[in-house]
This record gives C-alpha cells, sequence and structure tokens, in this order.
C-alpha cells in the first residue's frame, strides 16, 4: 500500500563534499515512503549532513532531494515549515517552562498566537507532558527533555518528523516509551517519520522501512517486512564445539553462518529445528540458547563490511 | 437520592490536524522580534531579568523629571536634550551589557539555534530580529528622558516661539540618542554572540565601553590638552565689605585684591573669561565710576592638540557626541570640538555601524546547526 504512495523524500546522486575536503556523502540515492522509516549509520556514515540536506540547510555539492514534493535546494523554506526536526544534542533552555518553549517555537514555525498556544498545548499532551507544561525545563528528567524535544518538532502538525537519535541518554524503560510513542506519531498521526539512530536493534522495532547508510553511501533500503520475511533464521549457541556444530549441520545440507560465538542456521527446509536438535544430541554439546529470530536484520549488512559494521550498528 | 451520575468522563480526542492558517516568513521574524523585545525588558522571562532594565529607565527618569521641575518654576534644565545621552552613557552601557548577552547568548548556551534554522527562517532573520530588538529596547531608554523633558518645556511655555526653539534644540539630543543606541547594539550583540556564558559577555561588553571612554579621555584630558594664559581686563560691580559680610577681605578669590566678585560670578560679569581656569584677579575700586571695580583677570583656555582630537576616536561613546557636534556645529559639547577632523568621526562611526552589524550576519551565517 505504502508503496503506491508519493515518496516523502527522494534524493538522487546525493554529494556532498564539504569546503575542508570531507566528504559526508556520495552518490546517495534513496526515496523513502510514508510511515517511519529508519536511517541507520554509524555514528559519522552522514546521518545528520543528510538530515540537513533534507531541511535545505545545506546545499548538496551535486544531485537533488525532493522532501515532500518540493525541491530543497529551492523551497527549503517550505519544507522547512512543513517538516518537524528533533535534533540530537540537547536543545533546550532551562528557565522557561514547557509551554512557553514549545508555544514559541509553534510561533516560529509561523502559527498565529492562540493557534500556537493550543497546538503546543496538545503536542504536550501527546507527549505525555500535559501535567507537567507549566514546569520549567531545567527540572525536568532526562525523558521528558527528550518528550519536549518530540513536543517542538511535533507543534504544527508537520508533515514529516527528522528525529536525530531520539532515544539517546534514556533508559531501558525511557527507550520503550519514546519508541513506543514514536510508533504511535507514525500510524495514528499519519506523519510520516524519518528515524536516524546507529542502534539498529531499537529502531527496527518501530519502523516499516530501513535505509542503512555507510560512509555516505547507501547500504541498503528496502521495508522491514520484506527483510525479515525473506530470511528467517534460527539462531543457535552452545558452550563449546560451535565449530563441529556448523561442519554437521553443514553437512547435512543446511545454510550455516557463524556469528561471534552463535550460529545462524537459515530455517528454508521443514526439519530445520529436528535436525538442529538431533545434531547437538548427536554431538553432546551443551546448548545455551535457542531462538528463532524474526527480527535480525544486522545479517543484512553484515555482509558487508563485517565485524566492524556490525560492532557500529549494535 | 442518585450517587452514580457520572461526574466527568475521559475522552481520549486522539490526534487533529492542524488546519488553521501559517503565517509567512515575514511574519514569523515580526513575532520573533516581538519576542526578543519583550524579553529586552524581562516580560515573559523571570523576576531577575526584569531587575536592571527597570533599574535603568528608572534612573534616566531622574534628570527628565529633574527637567520637568526646572521648567516649570523657569530655570534652565538640570540636563539640556543635546547632554542627555552623552552624560546618561553609563546605564546605556549597564544596560546593553546586561540585555545582549540576554537575547543572543542564552540561544547559544542551550544550543537552541539548530531549532530556529530548522524553522522557515533564514541564517540572517534570527540577527535581524535580534538587532532591531535591542534597537529599539535601548531608543526607548534613551529617547524616554527627552520626550519628557519636551513635554515639560511644552506645557510651561509661553509662547509658539519657544516652542519651536525647543524642538530644534531637542533634535541632536534624539539624533545622539539613536546613533548611540545603534552603536551600542551592534557592538554589544557582537560580542554576546560569540560566547554562551553570560557573566563572560556582559563583563567583556561593560569592560570594553568603559576602557574605550577612559582611554579616550586620558588621551584627551591628559596628554593631549595644554593651556594658554589670557588677561580681560573689565570693570564689575564693586561690592562693599560692609553691606556683604560674608565676603569679607579676601574677596577676589586668589587673594589679589578687594571688593571684586566672587571667582564664580567672573565668567559671568566679564565676557569671554571662563572662571573654571581663572589663575589670579587683580584690582582694585574704579576711580571715576562709583560702585565699580576694574578688575584683571588672568585665567587660561585649554588648547586641545591634534591628539586630544582625535582621542575621541578610540571610543564608541566619544564618537558619536563628536559626531553630534560636528553634525550640528555645536558649541556646548562635552568633549573637544573635534573640528577639523569631525568627518572622520562621522565616516569612523559608518564604518563601525557597518563593520560590527556585518560581523554579525557574518557570525550567523557561519554558526554550526548540528
Amino acid at each position: 500500500m505504502a508503496e503506491i504512495e508519493q515518496p516523502i523524500i527522494e534524493a538522487t546522486a546525493l554529494t556532498m563534499r564539504y569546503p575542508g575536503g570531507v566528504t559526508a556523502l556520495t552518490d546517495l540515492t534513496l526515496s523513502v515512503q510514508p510511515g517511519i522509516t529508519g536511517l541507520v549509520g554509524a555514528n559519522g556514515a552522514g546521518k545528520s549532513t543528510l538530515i540537513k540536506i533534507l531541511l535545505g540547510l545545506l546545499t548538496p555539492t551535486s544531485g537533488g532531494v525532493r522532501v515532500l514534493g518540493l525541491e530543497a535546494s529551492e523551497r527549503g523554506e517550505q519544507i522547512r515549515s512543513r517538516v518537524g526536526y528533533m535534533p540530537e544534542h540537547d536543545c533546550l533552555p532551562a528557565d522557561v517552562t514547557a509551554t512557553e518553549f514549545v508555544t514559541h517555537l509553534g510561533r516560529m514555525s509561523g502559527l498565529p498566537p492562540t493557534a500556537a498556544k493550543e497546538q503546543a498545548a496538545e503536542a504536550l499532551r501527546h507527549v505525555g507532558l500535559h501535567e507537567e507544561r507549566y514546569r520549567q525545563i531545567g527540572t525536568f528528567s532526562t525523558g521528558m527533555k527528550q518528550r519536549v524535544k518530540l513536543a517542538q518538532a511535533l507543534v504544527g502538525d508537520p508533515g514529516l518528523l527528522l528525529l536525530d537519535e531520539p532515544t539517546n541518554g534514556l533508559d531501558p524503560a525511557g527507550r520503550d516509551a519514546m519508541l513506543a510513542l514514536i510508533r504511535r506519531i507514525g500510524t495514528e498521526f499519519g506523519i510520516a517519520v524519518v528515524v536516524a539512530s546507529h542502534l539498529l536493534s531499537e529502531i527496527e522495532r518501530i519502523c516499516d522501512h530501513l535505509v542503512a547508510i555507510e560512509g555516505g553511501k547507501l547500504l541498503r533500503a528496502a521495508s522491514l517486512v520484506s527483510m525479515t520475511q525473506a530470511l528467517p533464521w534460527l539462531m543457535v549457541e552452545v558452550d563449546e564445539g560451535t565449530e563441529e556444530l556448523a561442519a554437521n549441520l553443514n553437512g547435512q545440507g543446511l545454510t550455516v553462518r557463524t556469528q561471534g560465538r552463535q550460529l545462524l542456521v537459515r530455517v528454508d527446509t521443514d526439519p530445520v529445528f529436528d535436525t538442529v536438535r538431533d545434531a547437538i544430541a548427536d554431538l553432546d554439546l551443551p546448548l545455551t540458547r535457542l531462538e528463532h529470530r524474526r527480527h535480525h536484520v544486522e545479517e543484512l549488512f553484515a555482509d558487508q563490511e563485517q565485524a566492524e559494521a556490525m560492532e557500529a550498528l549494535q | 437520592m442518585s450517587m452514580n451520575t457520572p461526574t466527568s468522563v475521559i475522552h481520549d480526542i486522539g490526534y487533529k490536524p492542524y488546519t488553521g492558517p501559517r503565517l509567512g516568513r515575514r511574519q514569523i521574524v515580526r513575532a520573533l522580534y516581538v519576542h526578543s523585545l519583550r524579553s529586552v525588558f524581562g516580560f515573559g522571562r523571570g523576576a531577575k531579568a526584569k531587575i536592571v532594565p527597570f533599574f535603568v529607565l528608572i534612573a534616566t527618569l531622574v534628570p527628565a523629571a529633574l527637567n520637568v521641575y526646572m521648567s516649570s518654576v523657569n530655570k534652565p534644565l538640570v540636563l539640556t536634550y543635546a547632554h542627555m545621552t552623552y552624560n546618561m552613557m553609563l546605564f546605556s552601557v549597564l544596560f546593553v551589557a546586561a540585555v545582549a548577552p540576554e537575547l543572543v547568548s542564552r540561544d547559544l548556551r542551550h544550543h537552541t539555534l539548530p531549532l530556529y534554522f530548522s524553522r522557515p527562517l533564514r541564517r540572517s532573520d534570527y540577527p535581524l530580529a535580534k538587532l532591531l530588538a535591542l534597537f529599539s529596547g535601548l531608543l526607548l531608554i534613551e529617547v524616554l528622558p527627552i520626550l519628557i523633558t519636551y513635554i515639560g518645556q511644552v506645557a510651561s511655555a509661553t509662547s509658539g516661539h519657544e516652542i519651536w526653539l525647543d524642538t530644534k534644540s531637542a533634535f541632536p539630543g534624539v539624533f545622539a540618542a539613536a546613533l548611540q543606541s545603534a552603536v551600542f547594539t551592534v557592538i554589544s550583540l557582537l560580542i554576546a554572540s560569540t560566547t554562551g556564558r553570560r557573566v563572560i559577555a556582559t563583563g567583556v561588553i561593560a569592560i570594553l565601553f568603559l576602557v574605550t571612554t577612559a582611554i579616550s579621555a586620558v588621551l584627551t584630558n591628559v596628554v593631549g590638552v595644554s593651556f594658554a594664559q589670557h588677561t580681560a581686563n573689565c570693570a564689575v560691580p564693586a561690592i562693599s565689605p560692609q553691606t556683604a559680610q560674608n565676603f569679607n577681605g579676601d574677596l577676589f578669590g586668589f587673594g589679589g585684591g578687594q571688593n571684586g566678585p566672587p571667582t564664580a560670578f567672573v565668567s559671568q560679569l566679564c565676557p569671554g573669561v571662563n572662571a573654571n581656569d581663572v589663575n589670579n584677579i587683580d584690582g582694585s575700586l574704579d576711580p571715576n565710576k562709583p560702585g565699580y571695580a576694574d578688575i584683571s583677570v588672568q585665567y587660561q583656555i585649554p588648547v586641545y592638540s591634534m591628539m586630544a582630537k582625535a582621542g575621541g576616536l578610540t571610543s564608541p561613546v566619544r564618537l558619536v557626541e563628536g559626531t553630534r557636534i560636528w553634525v550640528f556645529n555645536a558649541t556646548d559639547g562635552d568633549i573637544p570640538d573635534p573640528s577639523p577632523i569631525g568627518p572622520v568621526y562621522a565616516a569612523e562611526l559608518v564604518v563601525l555601524l557597518l563593520a560590527v552589524g556585518g560581523g554579525l550576519f557574518l557570525r550567523y551565517r557561519k554558526v554550526s546547526v548540528s
């Protein structure tokens, strides 16, 4: 369904070279559909540069970008009035209340005074800060501050949200809450969301699509459903004899890949589970984990740069 | 009696897309200007932010109030229009030192700028709104005492001609206030925009204005001044020690004679004498003119060297005053008449405004938005 709609973001042969000679993006072509899109890449992969180009804040060296159907290099102003941006770093003044802050930024997005107040109250309610909206931001916890950052991006009903590392600095519970909130914004509110993150394991939980960039190049872009459905894997972990087991399973005609201390066995034929069980029993190995991995997008990227990239992504 | 009537119901009204109007960039800049102007006076900020602006506002109203009183009793103003800006300079320094960091350093410190620049505003819109806000705030502070004095003068004027003369003399005051507000605004905002630490910005702004003014004062009053001796002879009404008991014996300030006027009145009685620099008064009763004394006054006139005249070029405050003296050909200057280098004062002022103002815009063009 999503594939039929017009893409939210279209980048064509995008190259960005900074004056200092640093090349941030190289010939990047991608298109982002409505829904929630994860933009994955290690630090320095070019995520922030891409976001700045999308906002029309940077002009690419070559290539073009269209955001919400508008050419970024020419219509940056209009794009910015319809795009909400949540920066990675702390960007909140301590000595104003959440309401004042979000209202002011609503005004800066082009809302008339009364509408800005209403929309700020709405945005703060949606991120769950309704009760605390008259408190000074300086008294907020990290989780609440992240929510204020999200609220200021949300104010004024943007057509697209660009979230840069929204779970930065949050504890596990805070991460879950933030991810659930983003999921809700993407599905119930009908706002297209691009979530940039270096934590693949995290954003794959909420994304419809994934775009992975690495060293300024597109690594892979696909819908998450197609990625995971195409590759069902069984993860096996034994305390010892990993190589023996791998050889044994390979011998029985299964596709086996080693990933650290774990073995990934492709579930493409029916008796895979039985075969694995029997093999472990035959070899008398101490089995510690056997897990049917539905989400294991990491493997998609493991093909390319293997270990280094893997570490960065996790 | 029914106890189970629901008193409140919670509805999840969900997400409502905004369908109202969206304002253009120009109106957004105006909104930022109004917001900044409010924070110049501490509105929308805590009580602490209001202390300095309102202290300065009240302080500048003191001479204005005295002026209104003086005009109501038909006496000369305590501070003339043209002298207002220069003499109240310290309050303006205090004002910009406190307010400019409030306007721009906060956004740097809290890294709020990316939020502005990811919205429709252009890079130049932000410094533009801030410049206009601080300029209008400071101009208000500087023009208000002039305006109040003017109203007081007009209210106690007896003829239309008096009002006209008053309007004419108020104009240089407004001119100087506008120039000083502009110079103070660009300089203090540029300094404040280089650091997110408010205390440092405040300190540097205050020190810059005070030190440059001090340097310029040293150049003018210590290094660049010499005195020319003059003697003037004139006949003044004599005072008899018998009728004026308080003035016995040494009436002539420096002990040279008797029955003459006190030093402070010499300049009023003898045309051309600068009483402040009177060295010696000598004289005796006029034998031909009863009731008068012939006196000889030795006094000094300061002669300013070119260095003294150029001294004002080192200080933004004196730059404004010198430009005022040159433009209006004023003789009531608080600093030496810059003539013949008056045009240099004006030119430096214009260059300063353009360069520092341009620097501010450049600063925000380059500021990183990460």
